[in-house]
């Protein structure tokens, strides 16, 4: 019992260091997993081995490991038909720089 | 001589060895995403999704269409393959803008419908038991529509990369497929009439492909914690009981298809030759030297494709 509690402790500590998301969503994958795994009734019905398994899943994400290990270029982050398409995006989602009128026409008529 | 065979061999043998354990290196741990799903138990909390149990087909609908179904369906004649081959060659057809409709409205529309289509009483395909079985999503209509919406999102990271005119018509051609194919399909299979409620329903699942869309490619240009939240919200319809291994598994087979795409040439992805890799199998990254092999292949696969409708601006290098 005292090892599901240290890896539910590990999993939380982990959870709270997910950065807040930058979109208001309808759910927050941070809060409900927080919320989860501090509900004690839900983890009395977990093995051990499958609580370890789901801290596993979450460090990997966490660690960026399937980010590195199928590492895309820029032929797909800056691509052909509309090279600042991600940059754009990003930095609207950021709030670093915002769509003036102009570049949203010029978005519509060209395209890009 | 006996020698030099020996030297020969000892030299490939040590090659090998070497590319067996950078493989390694790379293989770390590595599971197909049905695997990896597969690795957990965790007790499984049916979500409380909809007021009503969801609406199953009672029909079946064409897959493409009656006429493109048919195996034994001969598209075109001798004669008229010829006319075609002439009229392209004397007006100087846009060959790769003609191509967009039966490649992306076709065959890519066919990859990303086939992928969780289910009907009740018949046997799930291998990829509908990833998703239904084994990551133990709900069947429903709208379940399917949201993976219909992954896979499009998938395809239309590797057709922006396209150039511009065609990226444009490719992405065009597979969105308006995917909702002439879902009125269809709401009509025929799930028998709705009602022409206000099947024009509410396409502007529902509008609005969720450009909010999917957007999360996505936030995820995608990010990190995996936020592509996976991302999944979680709209493939996972936002459980909070989630099994965060299953999140971990479909992750893995989307970043898996993007890597194959990012090493496809666009002559072979505009002559529609990517096909999803399943669930159940591994991609393993490649190296420069294996990558410069798949494009002498396609320019070896091209090469022999000299009639009028073959012809193609799409690059064989990128």
């Amino acid at each position: 019992m005292s090892e599901k509690k240290e890896i539910t402790k590990k999993i939380l500590s982990l959870l709270q260091t997910l950065p807040k998301e930058k979109i208001q969503h309808y759910a927050s994958f941070k809060n409900s997993q927080i919320a989860r795994f501090q509900n004690k009734q839900l983890l009395e019905t977990v093995s051990e081995k499958d609580l370890k398994l789901q801290y596993i899943a979450l460090k990997e994400l966490v660690n960026d490991k399937y980010k590195n290990y199928y590492k895309l270029d820029d032929k797909i982050f800056k691509p052909k038909a509309n090279p600042k398409y991600y940059e754009r995006l990003i930095s609207e989602i950021n709030g670093e720089k915002k769509e003036s009128l102009f570049t949203a026409f010029r978005t519509v008529v060209f395209g890009k | 001589m006996i020698r030099r065979l020996h030297i020969s061999n000892i030299r490939y043998f040590t090659s090998c060895q070497r590319i067996s354990n950078q493989l390694r290196r790379n293989d770390e741990k590595l599971e197909s995403p049905i695997e990896l799903a597969k690795d957990s138990h965790f007790p499984f909390i049916k979500q409380n999704l909809y007021k009503k149990q969801p609406r199953q087909p009672t029909k079946k609908a064409p897959f493409l269409s009656e006429l493109e179904d048919d195996p034994n369906h001969i598209y075109l004649t001798n004669w008229k393959k010829k006319l075609g081959q002439f009229v392209i060659s004397t007006f100087n057809m846009d060959m790769d803008r003609t191509r967009s409709g039966p490649v992306a409205g076709g065959i890519y529309f066919a990859e990303c419908k086939k992928q969780a289509l289910y009907y009740p009483n018949e046997p799930l395909s291998n990829t509908a038991k990833f998703y239904y079985e084994t990551l133990r999503l709900p069947q429903s209509f709208s379940q399917q529509v949201q993976i219909i919406i992954l896979h499009y999102w998938i395809l239309s990271v590797r057709m922006r990369c396209l150039p511009y005119k065609y990226s444009k018509l490719y992405q065009q051609k597979l969105v308006d497929r995917i909702f002439e194919d879902l009125n269809n399909r709401m009509t025929i299979e799930l028998n709705i009439k009602s022409g206000r409620l099947l024009e509410g329903n396409l502007k529902d699942f509008h609005t969720q492909l450009l909010g999917c869309v957007l999360s996505y490619d936030e995820g995608l240009m990010t990190d995996d914690i936020t592509l996976a939240s991302a999944l979680w919200r709209n493939i996972f319809n936002g459980n909070e009981n989630v099994d965060v291994r299953h999140v971990e598994a479909l992750l893995v087979y989307v970043r898996s298809q993007l890597y194959v795409l990012s090493k496809m040439t666009d002559r072979a992805f505009g002559f529609g030759k990517f096909k999803f890799v399943p669930p159940d199998q591994i991609v393993q990254p490649i190296t420069k030297e294996q990558e410069e092999v798949i494009k002498q292949k396609t320019k070896e696969e091209f090469q022999d494709m000299t009639l009028p409708s073959q012809r193609s601006v799409l690059s064989m290098d990128e």
